[in-house]
């Protein structure tokens, strides 16, 4: 395996994290997640992460956030343009496996 | 009774694409359009998780890349595209034809880059982002009115006219009355009943349930479009594996390494050949559609499940998602996990590495060792292609109702749910622009608000917990009522479903207004699982997204029909009539469905 394909098998650390000091409990990042890895804990007034497997790194929570307080360590942050079909499905000299 | 109460011409339901192309629409004709969700704007759709506007892409139905009305039409009626065969509404397919390029086109105006040359792309979860997010935008900096975090609960009906909504806040959890004119329901699908499913969890089919306690009529409601690739891995979140080169270079296998899907893939030649044999073919007919549909298939070169198997992924998704749920039947999956592989030991490095430039979703499989141990995946809920019934200009039976998106019936993709939002908001703009304000009867609604007011004000206990409710009826749908059905099953989901209404709903609480809408979709997923078990029930044939067990054939003799379900005297009234072919009919045979006899 090459290096470069060693770096992107590489078990990948990405982590849900709150900088509890930025977070205004306004609950958008609940609201956002599609997989609820967050819940809210009323009694304390703070967001929990309770399901961080669940996680899809889709960013909808860090988007939502107002105050930048959610950040997810470890994902992919290029802006995912959409790309001209023929660009991804114009493989050349790949051939198919039998 | 409510803390407020607001009047506007249009209101719209749900901010999906369907949902968001409506207000647009709306806004052309009235100056008052207010649209609403019970989260943020677009997060919680169908159409932010699914790969954007796919069903438009130019190139995606690689083999019959449809180059008129009449091929996209006959394509969509006969293949096995997605849900089912033979009983689309025809009328809405030639209409979804016929305007799709045209809408799809238009999201450029909206923000959306190059919606025609685009493929799913971002991490699972948000590939559809590209579409809804712009679309979002737009509409926030328009002067449509925009409120988030406001569920709506019921439909406020005068006669036969839907003259508003009530609903509450979110934060403050106030109770809103809303009086309009016209109001469009887009809320989208109820796929979450099921345990393994593919939506974002707010998708629990509340439109269903809405327009049923409304008395709308709803159709089709069995027929659930489950993806076959579904990740199983009980250490990873159960995403859609997306449809990138390293998929097709994948192998699906069953445990004894076989690769079984040549057991029930049928033949190696398209879908809309194979069925040729299956059709009346009148003389206008041949004259108009023979010829577009014995045109040859050809195959794409750069498509490796394409060349071994004759057609597209997209086309066979029923049939995989059946592959795999028999083989687990029969013992031929996994041991631990009720789930087959798929291998990706022989994809080329070089594949793999090129991944992200396009497709970003397998990122999430960068954690597991792709190279040396396959990936366990199994079928997994992805949206309802039933739902209310409606007409092309997707007016439902009430007046002042409109419904567009996959709350409707025959509306499985986001092709349709451009076409018909559109349409959805061309119907309700007209519609409050020749209507007066109805007068809406609070005091009867704040009624219909008690039953969920009474929530708030019981005491917790353990069978009313919200989340807990939800789990019972997830975990019940997918044990009795999932991919391969059978009556015995269907009848246990049905009294498993009576008892939680009986011992459960009756117990919800909640603490907070967060909470009691957890409450309230708990209500409403017991009514959709019902709505899916008794329809279920209904259809003696296997076709399409549907499998019986105890009924492994297709029935075209019978079954070209719709089941139809409605609210009559404080029940679930189930019927079923013979669906209008305009275009295709079926001979009226039995046809063997491949795999469904497999030992």
């Amino acid at each position: 395996m090459t290096e470069k394909a060693k770096a992107w098998t590489r078990v990948d650390q990405f982590e849900v994290t709150i900088d509890r000091e930025k977070c205004i409990f306004c609950l958008n990042c609940f609201e956002a997640c599609p997989q609820e890895v967050y819940d809210i804990d009323y009694e304390n007034k703070k967001i929990d992460i309770v399901l961080p497997k669940e996680c899809l790194i889709c960013l909808h929570c860090e988007e939502a956030c107002p105050t930048g307080a959610i950040f997810i360590k470890g994902a992919i942050r290029k802006q995912f343009k959409p790309t001209p079909v023929k660009d991804m499905w114009g493989w050349e000299g790949i051939k198919p496996p039998e | 009774m409510f803390d407020k109460e607001i009047s506007t011409d249009v209101l719209v339901i749900g901010s999906g694409i369907a949902g968001m192309r409506a207000a647009i629409q709306a806004r052309k004709y009235v100056p008052d359009v207010t649209i609403v969700d019970k989260t943020l704007f677009g997060r919680q759709t169908l159409s932010s998780m699914a790969g954007g506007t796919t069903g438009l892409v130019e190139g995606y139905w690689s083999f019959t890349h449809p180059q008129s009305v009449d091929e996209f039409t006959a394509f969509h009626i006969i293949s096995n595209a997605f849900a089912v065969t033979g009983i689309r509404e025809q009328e809405l397919e030639y209409v979804a034809a016929k305007e799709v390029v045209v809408r799809q086109d238009e999201l450029k105006e909206y923000g959306v880059l190059n919606p025609r040359g685009q493929k799913s792309y971002g991490p699972p979860g948000r590939m559809g982002w590209a579409n809804i997010g712009p679309m979002v935008e737009y509409v926030k900096n328009s002067d449509i009115k925009c409120i988030e975090k406001l569920m709506i609960t019921d439909l406020i009906r005068e006669g036969d006219r839907v003259t508003g909504v009530i609903g509450f806040e979110m934060d403050t959890g106030k109770w809103v009355a809303i009086n309009a004119k016209a109001t469009v329901l887009a809320t989208g699908g109820g796929a979450e009943v099921y345990k393994r499913n593919n939506t974002p969890v707010r998708a629990t089919g509340d439109g269903f349930v809405m327009a049923y306690r409304a008395g709308v009529q709803l159709s089709m409601m069995e027929f659930i479009l489950f993806d076959a690739w579904i990740c199983a891995e009980p250490d990873l979140p159960n995403f859609w594996i997306p449809p990138s080169y390293a998929r097709t270079l994948g192998v699906v296998l069953n445990k004894d390494g076989e690769q079984f899907l040549k057991n029930y893939i049928p033949t190696s030649t398209n879908f809309v050949h194979r069925e040729l044999p299956n059709l009346e073919w009148g003389d206008d007919m041949v004259r108009r559609f023979k010829g577009v549909v014995e045109k040859p298939a050809t195959l794409d070169p750069n498509d490796p499940f394409h060349q071994r198997y004759g057609a597209p992924v997209i086309d066979l998704v029923n049939t995989i998602s059946r592959g795999m749920a028999m083989e687990v039947d029969k013992g031929r999956g996994d041991p631990d996990v009720p789930s087959v592989y798929l291998d990706f030991s022989r994809v080329p490095e070089e594949v793999w590495l090129s991944e992200p430039k396009g497709v970003q979703g397998l990122h999430l499989l960068r954690n597991h060792d792709w190279k040396n141990k396959p990936v366990r995946m199994f079928p997994g809920a992805l949206g309802n292609f039933g739902g209310c019934i409606v007409n092309k200009d997707c007016e439902t039976s009430l007046k002042g109702l409109i419904a567009a998106g996959e709350v409707t019936y025959d509306v499985d993709s986001l092709r349709h749910a451009n076409v018909f939002g559109v349409r959805a908001g061309d119907t309700a703009g007209l519609y409050a622009q020749r209507n007066e304000l109805p007068a809406m009867d609070t005091g009867k609604a704040g009624e219909l608000s008690k039953r969920w007011r009474e929530i708030m004000e019981r005491e917790p206990s353990e069978e009313g917990d919200p989340r807990k409710v939800k789990e019972l009826i997830k975990n019940l749908m997918w044990k009795e009522a999932g991919v391969l059905k059978t009556k015995e099953g269907l009848e246990r989901c049905l009294a498993g479903l009576d008892k939680i209404k009986k011992e459960n709903l009756t117990k919800l609480w909640a603490m907070h207004p967060r909470q009691l809408r957890e409450a309230i979709e708990a209500w409403n997923m017991a009514y959709v699982g019902e709505m899916i078990a008794r329809c279920s029930m209904m259809r003696e044939e296997t076709r399409g997204t549907f499998n019986r067990l105890d009924f492994p054939d297709r029935d075209d003799a019978y079954w070209i029909r719709k089941t139809l379900l409605r609210l009559e005297d404080g029940e679930m009234k189930m019927s079923s009539e013979p669906l209008e072919q305009i275009y295709f009919k079926w001979k009226r045979q039995k046809v063997k469905v491949k795999g469904m006899d497999v030992e």
